[in-house]
């Protein structure tokens, strides 16, 4: 790992955990599931450096979040979110490292909105709900009623803000394409 | 919205916890939950309580820090204690309208609730009497012997540094660009989601640029300065272990021993 990438990943860690503080309720959701814009810059991480950086922006920002005291579901709160947040950065990193073009941008944030749900789906089945105490009989409709339609939900608004910003700000990111650019517009 | 932000809780202190090296006070942390998910019944809850309860006068934190963590986690613990009370089968001893109180509910409810408290306060032990740096490097020290087998310690322990110092650069940032944005009329805090959502791009875009230059330069004046990775990396402030240390680990030891007699016993 380069220092420079080093750099970039922490810096957008940095960014993911302030992002966690413009939190807003979604409707038709119970208040305390809030959608936050905080995996977006997993995401770019995961677009313009790989989806092992994605990853450790993810792990870098939960850890954060947790070391500053800022996780108000505590450390099943935290791993929950990472669990999620490295799925999402990890499946939509590796579908976009095989062919960068807009149309494979949106294929892989949709696969990952997809596997995220999948996983999360299973992980709260087996593991997360339990570790909470939900009661078996009880865990059924949780999932059906909210934890389906709010990673569907979040993944996809997420999946909507990196589509939007990732095509502002790869210009900078990809100095190759940008130069072209440049000489384009000079044109 | 960003000037009620705190970052970090550390209450500074002179206590016992406070002293404690990082790695310690991470392994005792990890010791606990494992004992908290092996204890299963009364008398081993009991225990586990008076445990906590001194752990958190020994930290000699005010107890309202405490609760103020408890506070964001206060639905889910009813939702969970509801949902055993009402929902375990068994013998009934109370009946409201449809739903009936069962013993068995009312005990496991009353188990899972504790569970879910003590889980929060032993982290909240955790980040109010340890600095995040400090933290840091505990767990980089604590990881350094999984570096053989890939586990990227150095690293994972400079990028907390580095974005622990660049989140107040941040979100001075933030704040200014919010404001720049604000003066050309752009409004964060109203309207429904898609309007929310799309008052959120004007803001990102600067912020994703400034990001990414501030990494870069600081990658530059890094490596003019010869970083190169944890390689015989020197520092200034040597994390050492103190006979507080091992007798806390003694304690937390025999407190583990006893929570699975007291599982076995039952």
């Amino acid at each position: 790992m380069t220092t420079k990438i080093l750099a970039r990943i922490s810096l957008l860690a940095a960014f993911g955990l302030i992002l966690q503080f413009f939190s807003f309720p979604l409707p038709f959701f119970p208040e305390y599931l809030r959608y936050d814009a905080a995996e977006v810059p997993a995401l770019i991480a995961a677009f313009a450096i790989g989806p092992w950086a994605g990853v450790l922006v993810d792990l870098g920002k939960n850890l954060l979040s947790f070391l500053i005291g800022n996780a108000p579901a505590g450390i099943i709160g935290i791993t929950a979110n990472f669990i999620a947040g490295a799925t999402f950065a990890f499946v939509a990193g590796v579908i976009y490292s095989i062919n960068k073009t807009k149309g494979r941008a949106v294929f892989a944030l949709s696969c990952g909105v997809i596997a995220t749900t999948i996983v999360m789906v299973v992980s709260n089945y087996y593991w997360l709900l339990p570790l909470w105490g939900i009661p078996r009989n009880a865990i059924l409709p949780l999932l059906t009623a909210s934890i389906i339609p709010f990673n569907l939900f979040k993944g996809g608004l997420t999946g909507l803000f990196t589509f939007v910003l990732y095509k502002k700000v790869k210009g900078y990111l990809e100095p190759a394409v940008s130069r072209k650019n440049e000489a384009l517009a000079e044109k | 919205m960003l000037k009620d932000i705190t970052i970090g809780q550390y209450i500074p202190g002179e206590s016992l916890i406070h002293r404690l090296d990082p790695r310690t006070k991470i392994l005792v942390v990890i010791i606990y939950m494992t004992a908290l998910f092996i204890i299963n019944n009364a008398i081993g809850y009991y225990f586990i309580l008076l445990f906590s309860l001194n752990i958190i006068l020994l930290s000699r934190v005010p107890v309202k820090y405490y609760l103020k963590g408890l506070k964001p986690l206060l639905i889910i613990i009813i939702l969970t204690v509801s949902l055993h009370i009402f929902m375990t089968p068994g013998t009934i001893i109370a009946e409201i309208g449809p739903l009936a109180v069962t013993k068995e509910g009312l005990k496991q409810g009353v188990f899972m609730g504790t569970r879910l408290i003590l889980l929060v306060t032993v982290t909240s032990v955790l980040t109010l009497t340890t600095t995040p740096m400090t933290l840091t490097d505990g767990i980089e020290r604590l990881l350094n012997p999984f570096k053989r087998i890939g586990v990227p310690a150095h690293e994972l322990a400079m990028m907390m540094t580095i974005a622990l110092r660049f989140i107040p650069t941040l979100i001075e940032e933030t704040d200014k660009i919010m404001k720049a944005q604000m003066a050309r009329g752009a409004d964060f805090e109203s309207g429904n989601i898609v309007q929310r959502a799309k008052a959120l791009i004007p803001l990102l875009v600067p912020l994703f640029l400034g990001a990414f230059r501030r990494a870069d330069e600081l990658a530059m004046a890094m490596e003019a300065r010869c970083y190169r990775g944890g390689e015989n990396r020197t520092r200034m402030k040597q994390l050492m272990y103190t006979s507080l240390d091992t007798g806390a680990m003694f304690i937390t030891i025999i407190f583990l021993m006893f929570a699975i007699y007291t599982r076995l016993a039952a």
